[in-house]
Parts: C-alpha cells; structure tokens; sequence
C-alpha cells in the first residue's frame, strides 16, 4: 500500500525543477573540472559516434565509383568529398577511411571508458555527500520529527532514493549525449538528401506514440506490481517476527498458503508489467524495419531516377537507428530523469524538515548540582491537546521525587521535557536557575541520566551496551553498576559473559534482562540527575527491590525523579507529586497523602494495594471457585 | 548441493518457458543476422548492370519479413524471459519462506530480521535481475556471435584468421573482468547491508543517541560506512568502465573493416557484400556490451543465490525423529530426566540448565519462580522443543518428546508469551490464528474467559478491529489478554504462561488473574509470573537459580524451608519462622 502511495508521490512534486537543479548544483560546483571533462567528453562522443557511417559511406562511393578521382588525405566530411582530382590506385584511395574507422572507434572505446570512470567518480562521491548530509542533520532532528515518520520511509530515503539519484545522474550524460546525436544526425540528413529523410523522419511520431503509450502502461503496472511485492515483504516480514507465535500454534503450513496467495498476485502482476515492458523495444524495431523497407524502396526509385547515389542510400541506412534510438531513449530517459528529480525531493525534505531544538547563540556549559524548577510549565504534542498544565515545581539538588499518576496523566512527558526532548510550549524549565534552553545541549544532555520503560539497545556485546554512554569506563566501574543493578547473576548465565553478542534491539535477552541492560548503562555516566521512568516495570519484585536497595547509597547526592507504579519504590522517595489530567493535584509523603483521601489514596486503591499482602488473599478467591 | 545446482534446479524447472526463450532466441537471432545479407543484396543488385527496381523490391519485402519475424521473435523471448525470471523468483521466495519458517527458534533469536529480509528482497530481485535479462543477454550475445562470425566467414574466411588470432585476448579480459569483480560485487552487497542495519538501528535508537549525546558517534560511524560504500561503488564502477566493449572487440570490428576494403580492391568480395560485412560488425557491437553487463549481473545474481542458499542450508531446526510418533492426550505427565542444556549447540561455556529432574502430574499447575537468568524461559523452551535438551530428556506420558512428531507436540502446548506477538490483523484473525475456521461463538467464549470480550467491544468495530501500525494500538494488559483467548481456543492439553509483570490497576490485574485462572482448569500448565497470588496457589512451585532446581513444593512447604522464595513474600507480610535451612 504504502509502496503504491511512494509510487505515485513520486510523479507529485513540491519543489520546481529549476529550485531542485540550483540545490543539486551545489553538489555538483565542488567538481567542476571533473564537470567540464564529462560535457567535453560527451559532446565529443556524440560527434564521434555519428561519424563511422561517414567513414563507410564515404568508402564505398570511393570503390563503387571508380572513374572518379581520389582524394589523397583524410576527409571527414561526407559532403565535400574528392577535393584533389589526381589519380592514385584503389587502394590509397579507401584505406584513409578504413584507418579513419579504426582510429574512430578506438577513440570512441576511450572516450567511454574515461567518462564512466569520471562519472562514477563523480556521482559516486556526490551520493556519498548527500547521504551524509542527509544523516547528519536527521541526527540533528526533533524527536517530534521520528514520532511522525516511519522508519521505513527515512531509510528509504538514505538508501533507495540516493540510489536512484545517482541513476539520474548517469541518465542525466546520456540523456545529453542522445539529444545533441538527434540534431546532429537529423541535420546531416538534410544536408545530404532530404527526400530520404522525410522517410526517417516519418517514423518519429511513430516512436513518440509507442515511447508515450508504452510508458504510460509502464507506469501503471509496475505500480501494481510494487504494491504487490511490497505486500509480500511485509507479510514475510511479519512471519519472520512472530516466528515463535506460528510456531507455538503449528501454524507454518496455514502462514505458507496464505503467503502462497499474495506471491502469486505479484507473479500475476509481474507478467502484466513484463507484457508492457517488454513490448516496447520490439515494436520500436518493426518501426525501424519499416523504415528499412521504406528507405530501400524509395532510395532505389530515386537511384533509378537518378536523384541519389547508392553510398547515400547506405548512409541512410546507417544513419536509421542513430536517428531512432536517440529518439526512444530521450523518450524513456525523461521518466527516469523525473523520478530522480521526485528522489532529490524526498532526500531534501529531510534536510528542510525544521528543527526547533537547536544550540542556543551563546549556550551556557557547567557542571549541575541539580536543582530543578518548573515554572508554569505547559505543553502540547499537538495543537490543542495539552499533555501538561500550570506545573510549578521546585526540586532541591539531592532531592528524590516520585512521579505517580494514571495512565497518560503527563509522568513521562516531564521527563522529557527535561532531556530537551521536545521544547515545552509555554513557561520555563531551569536547573540550577538556568533556563534548559540556554544549556549548550551537550552539556545538559550529558548530566541527565534517563532510563525509560521503552529499552532499547544496541547490537553488539552486552559490555558495548553498558559502556554505550561512557565508552572509556574501565572493567572495574562497569562491574559496580553491574552489581547495582543486580545484573551479575544474569549475565553469567550468558553464553559468553559480558562479551555476549545482542542481536538487533537487544534480542537474546528477556525485557527485563534488558531492562537491567539499560539501567546499568545510564548508571554508568554517572548522571547529576536521573530519571528513572518505569526503569524496572519488567524486573521481578525481589530483584526491583535489591536494585531499589543499592540505588538508595547512590542517590543521595543526586537529584532523582522516578515514575513508578511499585509501592516500595514510591514509598521510599521524599516527596510524591501527584498528577492527574496534565496537572499536579498533591504533593506530599506517602502518610499525608493517605491521610488526605484525595487522588493518591484512590490510585493507592487501584494501582498499589494488590502489591500488598492483603490482595494476595483477597484475590485468592478467583482461583479457588 | 552447492548454490550453483540449486540454482540451476530451478532454472531447469521451468522447462516450458526455457524452451520458449530458447527457441525464440534462435529464431531472433537468426533474422538478426540474416538482415545485413539481404541489405548487401540491394547494394549488389544496385551496383549490377541488370539491377531493377523490380528485384530490389522483392528483396525489399524479404528485409520486412524478416523484420516483422524478428520483433515478434524478440517479443516473444523477451516476454518468456521476464516470466521465466519472475517463476523463478516467485518459486525461491517461496522455498525461502517455507525454511525461514522451520527454522529452529535459536535460528531466529540469532538472526537479524534485517538480514533475513535483504535475502528475501534485494537478493531475490539481483537474482531476477541475472535471469531476465541477465541470461538473455548472454545467449544473445553467444548466438548473435556465432551466426554473424559464421556469416562473415563464409563472406570472407580468411577473416577466420584475424578472428581465432582475438578470440583468446578477449577470453582472457572477460575472465580477468569476472575475477577482479567477484570479491568486489560481495563487499558491495555486504556494506549494503550493513549500513542498511546500522542506519535503521540509529533511527529506532534515536531516543537513546539523544539521552546519551552520542550524535557525533553515530555521525562519524555512518561517515566510515558511507565511506567504504562510495569506495567500493567507485571501484565497481571503474573496473565496469576500463572493460568497457573490451579493446579487442572494438579493434577487431575496426580491423575487419579494414580487411573487408582489402579484399574488396583484390576484387574477393563484392561490394554489396562489403556492406553485409558492415552491418554484421554493427550487430557485434551489441554482444560485447551484453556479455558485460550479462557478467556482472552473473556476479551479483549468483552472488545473491549464494547468500539465500546459504541462509537456507544452515542446519539449525531441531530434527524429526525418523519415526516419529502421533502422541493422544492422556495423563498429561511431564518428567524431565538430568536434563542439562547450553546455548550455542553446547559449545557455550555456561550451562543454562543443569540436571534437572523434575515430574509433573498431568492437570497440575506448575509455577517456576527464579531471578533473571536462572533458566525459567529455557526450561519452557525446552518443553516446547524450540531446542533440544544437551543432555538427558524430556518425557510426556513416557513417550521421550524426541520421538513425537513436531507439529503434534505443539499442537498439544499452548503459549502465552512474555512479550505478546500480535500480527497486524483483525481482532478477530489474531484469536482465531491457532484454529483459523473457530466459529464465531467460539471465538466470543474464549475471549470472554479471557477477559477480553469486554475492551474488545468497547472498539467501534469490535472484533473487526485492526490491530498495530495501521490500527488500534492496544495496551500491554489488552495484548495479553487476546494472547489468552488466543490461547484457549486452540484447547491445548499444556498451557505455558510466560507473564510478564506490567503496571496495571487493580481492576485489570483481577481480570489478568480470573482469565489465567480459567485458562489453569483442567489441564497441566507451567507459569513463569511474577504475581504472588497466582504462584501462591500453584499445585507445585519450583525454584531455579542459576540453572539449578534448588527447591520444589507448595506453598506451604516452601514458604517454611526455601529462603529465595520467602523473599518474594517477606516484604508484603509476616512469615512463620523457617522450619529447614536451605541446602548449599
């Protein structure tokens, strides 16, 4: 679907041409003099290429018309033959042409190879700089940005649309080289006898109706047929990552019939698409016989009629395929040349998304003690909907807070909102009376420590993930934060240790052995502030609390903002901050807060009691009916 | 087999459309070459005494004979090509599918998703790339070689000389061409794929590169990888264009020429055949540009079957048993017998499990509790076969699990997974994915035991509803609970329960309990939970740690004697004093 969508998007276009040239200009300016090498050499290969049939031509009068005098040096030019009227033998006369030829073609071979190898050069290294640029300032991107685009599509764009940018760049030298040949030949023609060319030139509409009609069939069922094969991935896709689900219900034997069905529409299609695309070069061949026949034909009666020689009608011969060819590529090289102009498109959109979360002009780096303070802080993702209202708190270096709330109340958004995440939408955040906005992004980012409930690693050894965040940590602080989070056990039980190799997103770990991953690897860049958001929701209760246990020495003198829904975890911190709808409604210890019967004593009810003792027994009643 | 005879099975496979291609071919070619002697004709009849317009016509009408035979020759080849190509590529897909589906779960958790995709998209797609028009060109090429070399022998044979005297300088360049690209096309399609894994990685890690201000890292990673693409790409592109039309060829097509004027003037060709001897060199120009590409897509193609062939042929399912037995629900009795297991086909250096024996009466609910890493997942899996034991075995009924036949084994055990896996279907498909012709009472019973059948209403199309990227996103405890009804429409005689603690309301976590206690009755099943209430009325709990079963018993018993597991209780409520130590 999403293919089929790609497809037609790239026939849609934002941007002008003439915008889109000025900005792959850019790119193309640093290699000017690779530049000028390639038009010299294209120009100068069109050139060359039409020229054997003279070569030829101009041979073969010389032999089929033997009283005429001979010329004694290399004449390229078809028109203006036999200047010099002295007689010399046969084969003075031809053998210029022939080495003409010779020299022509190996000529030719190397004008090819050097513009192959400049081009590929060229191209190769202008990819290589768009994809960088294209990386660098997605690195630069606002979170917002990857929240609102799949993966699929921004590497699409890296990888796919590069690729068929650099496409359009060889395209793009032929493409040239072919319209510069039509004129030149379509010239020469006249020059030589326009009768004829009449005959060769009645046979470009023909071309244009099949180039056009073709293409547009083209365009269609190779849209089709995307579609289809972009089905079949994402069903083996979907296949290969429930895996252990079709396993676990003997399903493979139903997955493959059904994967049978949906291969075999994109064979159908496939053969559609084949029936279009292999269509076209054949009739454009029954077009260049019928020019054959006709240029037979009429040159012969005009021969009879003494109106051409036969060496005419041979270089109309010769000249057939060089006018047609031409003609059925700058047809169906415009396709391509569009298609890469869409791809630029879609490369450049990365560049141009805006980017709100930027390093301010003159950005403040210190080391924080960790007082933070929100005042009137309000936020919205999305216009209209605010995640976060009026919150003003204040938090003392040192200082430990419990964050707890329903399910979408705005716990996890604070901690956003702290990293820089996301700029809030109104009011101000600052730690140590610094606005976050006025912190060079490096330095505040460094300094806060986040672990989320949404773990994701790396592939690579579990030791690289650890060490993620602090590459240049020695074995002896990876092992403390090991043993902080209680990961030594674990980790042991690994094939290879430390050293174990992850598969993509930590796969080969349990959530929570993943979750202890993460853990351990923001301990280890030691953080002024940490923020631990539903850090151990996947760990089991006694491991949660051993960690909560070794936490509690680290903590104190660090300020720590946790998002929890264990009891123990919040009953430990100093202060709990209660939000509901965006707002913070209380605030306070465990034991006021019960006291107050308020927000708090009612999530106590839902979220926290069944942690407790008496919900164990008070449950025991669904297993015992 | 190696690649090569796997790939050259399927070819053959398709006898039809081979013999279609083949024979077209012939026919095209043919006319192909045939053109240039009727041309040479009109230039002899033109330059003869006796030339009219009449003869030249009749020669004329054969030219658009022969064309006309040629475009629905080449139509007709191309097509069967492309079909032929697309057969092919439809047939290994599906072979590839087939196997990436029996693949044994250590297979999969070992593999990148990522890798396996490349093989079924990009490799599979150069693969059809070599075929049409890969295979094409080649035979084009050889055939329009010999016809119009046979041709011009026959015009002129010294020319064989000038021809026999290339032929071995050519040979040399293409196989030189063919050795220096192999390695280079593999490092291509490998840095591919590499930087195709490190660039989706750094998208979905954002959040983490931005928390640990590791940009510049992962720039400068991408710089070195984008480096060596260009590198290689260029080096490619290089090789391709200094063996561009191979100087030989174009010198023998020049050179012939050359001969072809010679022998004109000795008055041992015809001038109309001249010009035959012209246009057959033209129709030589095409092979060499064929052979080319047709090689470097030979490359790539056979380099990519290589890679799928490859990926096919690791032996990592766990194997049927030559005999294998269909096991009837009785008792339900599981035993394990000094079953020892480590990952990485033993060779790793940890066991995971070691000597556990352990017998488990049919009907009961077995609950195993244990720190990260203790073993619990792999017993499961273990009992699932997803992997075979290293040492000892695995008894259901007495019947060693080994000699059951796979896909009645797990027929019989129901799962539940720690981390649910819901495909991007309706409701609906997801429930019924284990019992795909489940009426629709059934599926409604099975939810509403579930727990389910509630929310699942509360959608506007209910059952209908899509699920994932394109649909509703549901919530872990949601997730959980279909998996469940999933679960128990199938009826499985041994129900495995791996539950992962999440952070719900009290209201949800009843229903999660009531749905896992209807799916507990009436038959044996093993949880991995963190919910002491579910544990707590387990009919037999055991205690792994580090692989070792350290303890098993109820409740009671343990709640007395086995200190991991008080611990999980101390911090909720008063225990009675231990009664035994615990050994070790």
């Amino acid at each position: 679907m999403s293919e089929e969508d790609e497809f037609k998007k790239s026939y849609d276009r934002q941007y002008g041409d003439i915008e889109l040239l000025k900005r792959f200009w850019r790119y193309l300016k640093v290699y000017k003099k690779y530049l000028l090498f390639i038009i010299v050499g294209i120009l100068a290969t069109a050139v060359v290429t039409i020229l054997p049939p003279a070569m030829v031509q101009s041979a073969f009068e010389a032999l089929a018309d033997r009283t005429k005098p001979f010329p004694q040096a290399i004449d390229f030019m078809p028109t203006s033959l036999f200047l010099w009227k002295f007689q010399i033998n046969l084969w003075r006369a031809v053998y210029p042409y022939a080495i003409g030829y010779v020299l022509l073609s190996l000529f030719l071979w190397l004008a090819q190879v050097l513009l192959g190898i400049v081009v590929t050069i060229v191209s190769q290294r202008i990819i290589k700089r768009i994809q960088m640029e294209t990386y660098e300032s997605l690195q630069e991107h606002d979170l917002m940005y990857f929240d609102t685009q799949s993966t699929g599509q921004i590497m699409s764009r890296i990888t796919n649309d590069s690729q068929e940018l650099n496409d359009m760049i060889n395209v793009v030298s032929q493409f040239v080289a072919n319209f510069f040949i039509l004129f030149a030949v379509l010239i020469w023609m006249f020059v030589v006898n326009w009768r004829l060319t009449f005959i060769t030139l009645g046979m470009a509409p023909f071309v244009f109706i099949v180039a056009f009609f073709f293409r547009r069939i083209t365009r269609l069922t190779t849209g089709k047929w995307r579609a289809a094969i972009g089905e079949v991935n994402a069903s083996f896709q979907e296949s290969v990552a429930g895996i252990s689900v079709a396993k676990a219900f003997g399903r493979e034997k139903k997955s493959k019939e059904e994967f049978e069905v949906i291969n075999q529409a994109t064979f159908y299609h496939a053969k559609k698409r084949a029936f279009a695309v292999m269509g076209i070069w054949p009739l454009m061949d029954g077009i260049s016989t019928i020019g054959v026949f006709g240029i037979t034909l009429y040159g012969s009666w005009l021969f009879f009629g003494g109106l051409a020689s036969s060496d005419v009608i041979l270089l109309f011969l010769l000249l057939l395929n060089r006018f047609l060819y031409p003609l059925v590529r700058v047809a169906s090289q415009f396709s391509v040349i569009q298609s890469g102009f869409a791809a630029m498109e879609r490369i450049f959109s990365i560049a141009d998304a805006k980017k709100e979360i930027t390093n301010p002009a003159n950005p403040v780096s210190k080391e924080l003690h960790g007082q933070i303070t929100f005042e009137d802080v309000y936020h919205q993702y999305v216009q209209g909907e605010l995640v976060l209202k009026d919150i003003n708190l204040k938090i003392q270096p040192g200082e430990s807070i419990a964050v707890v709330g329903h399910t979408g109340a705005g716990k996890t958004t604070i901690a956003s909102l702290l990293m820089r995440f996301y700029d809030i939408s109104k009011g101000s955040i600052k730690i140590d009376n610094v606005d976050i906005r006025e912190y060079d992004l490096h330095n505040l980012r460094s300094q806060i420590g986040l672990v989320s409930q949404d773990v994701f690693l790396f592939s690579g050894t579990v030791l690289d993930n650890i060490r993620y965040g602090n590459p240049q940590a020695s074995l002896s602080e990876v092992q403390k934060v090991i043993d902080i989070v209680s990961a030594q056990e674990f980790i042991d039980a690994l094939p290879d240790g430390l050293e174990t190799e992850l598969g993509e997103r930590g796969k080969g770990l349990s959530s929570g052995q993943r979750q202890m991953v993460s853990f351990a690897r923001t301990l280890l860049t030691d953080p002024k502030i940490l923020i631990l958001d539903e850090a151990t929701a996947a760990v089991d209760a006694y491991t949660e609390w051993k960690i909560q246990e070794a936490l509690d020495k680290l903590l104190a003198d660090r300020t720590s903002i946790v998002i929890a829904h264990r009891l123990t975890t919040i009953k430990n911190a100093d202060r709990i901050i209660v939000l509901d709808q965006g707002k913070i409604v209380e605030e306070g210890d465990h034991e006021s807060l019960m006291k107050d019967k308020g927000l708090y004593s009612e999530l106590y009810e839902t979220y926290f009691k069944h942690q407790s003792a008496e919900w164990i027994s008070e449950i025991s009643d669904v297993f015992t009916d | 087999m190696g690649y090569k005879r796997w790939f050259l099975k399927h070819l053959l496979k398709e006898k039809l459309l081979s013999t279609i291609l083949l024979v077209f071919l012939l026919v095209f070619i043919g006319t192909v070459s045939i053109t240039p002697l009727f041309i040479g004709n009109i230039f002899n009849e033109l330059a003869s005494e006796s030339g009219s317009f009449k003869s030249i016509m009749s020669i004329a009408l054969f030219i658009a004979g022969a064309g006309v035979i040629r475009a629905v020759a080449d139509f007709t080849q191309s097509y069967a090509n492309e079909v032929l190509a697309h057969k092919i590529t439809k047939n290994v897909t599906e072979e590839f599918y087939e196997d990436m589906l029996e693949k044994s779960q250590e297979f999969h958790d070992r593999i990148r998703i990522g890798d396996i995709m490349a093989r079924a998209t990009y490799d599979t797609r150069q693969m059809n790339i070599f075929i049409s028009p890969g295979i094409k060109f080649l035979f084009e090429a050889a055939f329009t070689l010999l016809f119009s070399v046979s041709l011009m022998i026959w015009i002129s044979p010294k020319l064989t000389l000038l021809l026999v005297a290339a032929l071995p300088f050519y040979i040399i360049a293409m196989y030189e061409y063919n050795k220096k690209l192999r390695p280079i096309s593999k490092a291509q399609m490998e840095q591919n794929s590499l930087l195709n894994a490190r660039l989706q990685e750094s998208v979905t890690g954002i959040r983490v590169i931005r928390a640990f201000v590791k940009e510049e890292k992962e720039i400068n990673e991408f710089d070195d990888e984008t480096d060596k693409l260009r590198d290689i790409n260029t080096r490619r592109g290089i090789l391709s264009a200094r063996y561009y039309g191979v100087v030989v060829t174009v010198l023998i097509i020049a050179f012939s020429f050359l001969w072809g004027l010679y022998e004109v003037i000795n008055g041992d060709l015809s001038l109309g055949y001249l010009i035959t001897y012209v246009f057959l060199m033209m129709t030589l120009m095409m092979p060499t540009w064929q052979i080319g590409w047709g090689i470097t897509q030979f490359q790539i193609g056979m380099a990519a079957a290589k890679r799928i062939f490859e990926m096919k042929e690791r032996e990592e399912y766990v194997p049927e048993s030559s005999s294998p037995i269909e096991w009837q629900s009785k008792q339900g009795t599981i035993s394990f017998m000094n079953v020892s297991f480590s990952y990485n086909g033993g060779s790793s250096r940890k066991k995971a499990l070691s000597n556990i024996n352990l017998e488990v009466p049919g009907g009961s609910t077995v609950a195993i509790i244990g720190n990260p890493g203790s073993g619990k997942s792999t017993l499961i899996k273990l009992l699932m076969r997803l992997y075979d034991p290293t040492q000892g075995s695995i008894f259901i009924d007495g019947v060693n699990i080994k000699d059951i036949l796979l896909s009645n084994l797990r027929d019989h055990i129901g799962v539940i997974e720690q981390e649910v896996f819901l495909f991007s279907k309706s409701i609906r498909d997801n429930i019924a994915y284990g019992k795909p012709n489940a009426t629709k009472e059934e599926i409604e019973e099975a939810s509403e035991l579930a727990q389910a059948h509630e929310f699942i209403m509360g959608f506007e199309k209910g059952y209908d509803t899509i699920i994932g990227e394109r649909g509703v996103t549901l919530s872990g405890g949601q997730k959980q609970r279909i998996a469940i009804a999933r679960a128990l429409l199938v009826d499985p005689s041994f129900l495995i329960l791996d539950d992962a603690s999440s952070a719900i309301d009290a209201e949800t976590e009843r229903k999660i309990q009531t749905a896992i206690a209807n799916v507990l009755k009436n038959r044996t099943t093993f949880i991995i939970t963190h919910r002491l209430a579910t544990i707590k009325h387990a009919d037999l709990i055991i205690v792994l740690r580090n692989g070792l079963l350290k303890d098993s018993g109820s409740h009671d018993e343990l709640i007395l004697r086995n200190i991991d597991y008080r611990r999980l209780f101390e911090r909720f409520s008063e225990l009675p004093p231990m009664t035994t130590m615990e050994e070790n």
